[in-house]
């Protein structure tokens, strides 16, 4: 029995709640058109690299689980159930018990089981499909239905990240539907084409390099989307692209690139979110020789040398002159937004004084001001490639020519096509790179580009740098089984880095969407911005007559 | 005749023949495959993408990648085009009608436009029309296509909001429109990108037009025609325009050409995924197959146009002239 006052709390909670959800199924609806600078190269989960193809992948199928907020991807914590309501872990961790949710269907109505998950395990690992991520299921042994609501996966070994390589990027197949295909056929088969998925979202139609058409799963095992559908509006120019989004022909755009920013400021329908990005560049210093890749470089096998240099950068002028505020100073081989990060590391700071005097002392001497540095007859002179496709890695090779013209240094910038530049790149033709890189979450990335070439490591490591402390600590931090174990490892790692200079480490850019303000969004996840999208609706009062769409039911 | 029309064709044949070696030779000297790009993502290991290279293709000598495109090409296969995971001919059959329509819109406009130019031009020589038309032409001719498609997509489309930006067509159900209401939405997304591509047209076409005119202003039959009391549009619409645009007509088929290539940044620029955005982004990809095949098509098209526009040339010429 309640007391009065208790009741009458309860009634004014109720109808809060009550309103709360009138408001809710009122505000419930839209189609958000997104602006796409990119087309997904296929809507075939296992050869969805590229940003745009996950998305759309992402939205049409689900995951047995997926990352939490905190990006971790060590073991399961933070994992959120999808597909999977619940799983359970052997006393061993060779065993990972998923629980499939009963309520789960494909678009076709059939009911998604166990099978599926096996059958999408088989596809992933086949070599004839080309999964781009095979080497993540390394680790796993097979996978095995033990009822039709019931998969469970064994491992070969254990290791700290076999939750997030399995869950994170092995999306569940229909088996019901594709299994008679030949895995060599997948790729183009028509069934790949108009995908049938178990995610939020169904697929409608696909023009490609024009428009893609998703509309809400009415039937959705989670709860119909808010949304009543989602047109990707495909445009390869960059300007248009941002036109879209500031004429009002589109709702949202992934990332604003900077000259958009002053058209912002004069359009009130626009704005720019920022969430967190995983990107970060630097100029790379070549080790070996780009004639003869068994000889040292004749420049940049001298770690003081490459100190000297960094120490010569003024990076957060440069930063600020090539980004304005969209972009800070890079601190290391990682971005910040990787939960292995750590921004109290001691870098190299700028001191032009300290750095010529290093020079000197090297025997870099100019002969007389102003004139490039030599010794022994060499000058201090060596040529940066630099991608001719992207804007900003230009301005801050020009900056960078122009700082190191300070300390008597002699830049020359060879700006080459993307794919000559990626050629020169990974045949080691350079003396020094202007390179970016995306990572993901997981930090296991930093072991392939800048650890030691070898076997299972360095393997994009251009510049050929190799540090056994860095692969040592990488080794061990991706071995750890705590995140602070993790974290330390890391820590010694990066700092074995940025001391041993392989690179200046330049900028991480900020990411900004551009949303229209129709859009009611949830905050943005940096590794997948559509991952809250099924909660996300039009505002009401804005609404068009391009948003009216009927949700999919099987 | 007969013997004309297979001479002509046996020249097409080997100019395409020739073009297409031409462009597989040039490609071999390019850098890169279509697998290169992703080489600058953290988690697609070297030994996946050699798999890739070796799926499709691309680890195989060029004389015997060549050989094999060649083979395939004999059984009216145009290969696999890797970047879009479909097949070349799937890609082109999207591709190439979206061309010709953008295309064929600009030269009709573009002509239609010219025309009218050079005979507004031809009727006040040297008076206030005249000069204005010719400085309006020069410009035509001298703006680059490019600059002046960002500049419309600027303007008319992102700030003044009187054209849509860039695709095919609005967003909304369009499915559920009327097939007519679809055409119009459809015509009114080509506005601007044929507009633009019509603008360099129709200066080169009023130019010719100006010129044909004027030479045929000066000769015999129109004095008489003057003298019969006929009026100066009667004169020029009658008389001298059947003498003049047979010339024009020819150009029309030079300027396919450059029609082609200016579509190829104008596509890009308006969202319209025809041939050049699909060459564009095959270049960039190097997907050598996709390139082949699309230079194949696109030549195919340009020769079939210069063919066409000489035989319309022929019979417009009321001398009975053949115009090769």
């Amino acid at each position: 029995m309640t007391s009065l006052p208790a009741r009458r709390t309860l009634l004014v909670l109720t109808c809060l709640v009550g309103a709360c959800r009138d408001r809710d199924a009122g505000s419930a609806g839209g189609t958000l058109v997104v602006s796409a600078g990119a087309d997904a190269e296929t809507l075939f989960p296992p050869l969805a690299i590229g940003n745009q193809g996950r998305a759309i992948t992402e939205l049409i199928y689900d995951k047995l689980a997926d990352i939490g907020p905190g990006l971790n991807t060590i073991g399961d914590a933070g994992f959120v159930p999808r597909l999977a309501k619940s799983w359970t872990w052997s006393a061993d961790s060779l065993q990972i018990t998923f629980h499939l949710d009963p309520a789960a269907r494909w678009h076709d109505g059939r009911a998604v089981s166990a099978r599926d998950v096996q059958y999408a395990f088989r596809v992933w690992t086949d070599s004839s499909v080309g999964a781009a991520q095979r080497s993540w299921f390394s680790g796993v042994d097979s996978v095995a239905a033990a009822d039709s609501l019931t998969a469970r996966v064994y491992f070969k070994q254990r290791s700290p990240e076999q939750f997030y390589s399995f869950v994170y990027l092995l999306i569940p197949l229909p088996a019901h539907r594709l299994a008679a295909i030949a895995d060599t056929a997948l790729h183009d088969a028509p069934e790949i084409r108009a995908p049938v998925g178990s995610g939020p979202f169904t697929f409608v139609s696909w023009t490609p390099r024009a428009r893609l058409e998703l509309v809400a799963n009415a039937a959705y095992y989670r709860g119909r989307p808010r949304l009543d559908g989602i047109v990707f509006s495909v445009a390869a120019q960059g300007a248009t692209v941002a036109a879209k989004l500031l004429s009002g022909e589109a709702d949202f755009l992934e990332q604003l690139a900077p000259p958009d920013f002053a058209q912002l400021a004069a359009n009130p329908d626009v704005r720019a979110l920022p969430y967190g990005g995983f990107d970060y560049g630097f100029l790379q210093f070549n080790t070996r020789d780009p004639r003869n890749a068994a000889a040292a470089h004749p420049l940049f096998a001298d770690v003081a040398l490459r100190r000297a240099l960094t120490l010569a950068v003024d990076r957060a002028t440069l930063v600020r002159s090539a980004f304005d505020t969209l972009a800070r100073p890079a601190i290391g081989p990682f971005s910040r937004t990787q939960w292995t990060a750590d921004t109290t590391l001691t870098g190299i700071g700028f001191d032009r004084a300290h750095a010529a005097a290093l020079l000197d002392s090297l025997g870099w001497r100019a002969a007389s001001p102003g004139a490039v540095r030599s010794r022994g007859g060499r000058a201090l002179r060596f040529a940066l490639l630099v991608p001719a496709s992207s804007r900003t890695r230009q301005a801050a090779a020009v900056l960078l020519q122009e700082q190191l013209k300070q300390v008597d240094v002699a830049v020359t910038i060879e700006n080459a096509d993307f794919n000559a530049f990626i050629d020169r790149a990974s045949h080691g033709t350079f003396d020094a790179l202007m390179g970016g890189v995306r990572t993901t979450a997981s930090p296991r990335g930093v072991r392939d580009i800048w650890g030691s070439p070898g076997p299972g490591r360095g393997a994009s490591n251009w510049g050929r740098w190799s540090n056994t402390a860095f692969d040592a600590h990488v080794d061990s931090g991706l071995a750890a089984t705590t995140p602070d174990a993790v974290r330390a490892q890391f820590r010694a790692a990066y700092q074995a880095a940025i001391d041993d200079a392989p690179a200046i480490w330049l900028y991480e850019p900020r990411m900004f969407a551009g949303v229209h303000r129709r859009v009611i969004l949830t905050p943005l996840r940096p590794d997948a911005w559509w991952s809250g999208v099924a909660e996300w609706s039009i505002d009401p009062a804005l609404r068009l007559p391009r948003d009216r769409r009927a949700a999919a039911t099987p | 005749m007969g013997r004309l029309v297979l001479a002509r064709m046996l020249q097409a044949a080997a100019v395409v023949a020739a073009v297409v070696t031409a462009v597989f030779l040039l490609l071999q000297f390019a850098p890169g495959d279509p697998f290169a790009a992703s080489l600058e993502g953290a988690d697609i290991p070297p030994s996946v993408r050699a798999e890739w290279r070796g799926h499709y293709g691309f680890e195989l000598p060029p004389a015997q990648r060549f050989a094999h495109w060649v083979g395939a090409l004999a059984h009216g296969q145009l290969g696999y085009a890797a970047s879009q995971h479909r097949t070349v001919a799937e890609v082109l059959h999207d591709a190439l009608p979206r061309t010709l329509l953008l295309v064929g819109v600009a030269l009709v406009l573009g002509f239609a436009l010219g025309v009218l130019a050079g005979l507004l031009q031809a009727r006040h020589h040297r008076r206030w029309p005249d000069r204005l038309l010719g400085a309006l032409t020069f410009g035509g001719v001298a703006v680059p296509e490019f600059l002046l498609g960002l500049i419309a997509m600027t303007w008319l489309a992102a700030r003044w909001r009187l054209f849509p930006v860039a695709g095919l067509a609005s967003e909304g159900d369009v499915a559920a429109w009327p097939l007519w209401e679809r055409a119009l939405d459809h015509l009114w997304h080509l506005v601007l990108p044929a507009g633009v591509l019509a603008v360099a047209v129709a200066a080169r076409v009023a130019r010719h037009q100006r010129a044909a005119l004027l030479g045929v202003l000066k000769e015999d039959y129109i004095r008489t025609a003057r003298a019969k009391g006929a009026g100066e549009w009667h004169v020029l619409w009658h008389h001298a325009m059947p003498n003049a645009i047979a010339p024009v007509i020819a150009l029309l088929g030079l300027a396919m050409p450059s029609l082609v290539g200016g579509a190829v940044l104008i596509e890009r620029i308006f969202g319209w995924p025809g041939m050049g955005l699909t060459l564009f982004d095959a270049l960039l990809a190097r997907d050598f197959p996709l390139i082949l095949g699309a230079t194949l098509v696109a030549t195919v098209v340009v020769i079939v146009t210069r063919a066409l526009a000489d035989i319309a040339a022929a019979a417009f010429d009321p001398r009975g002239l053949r115009v090769t």
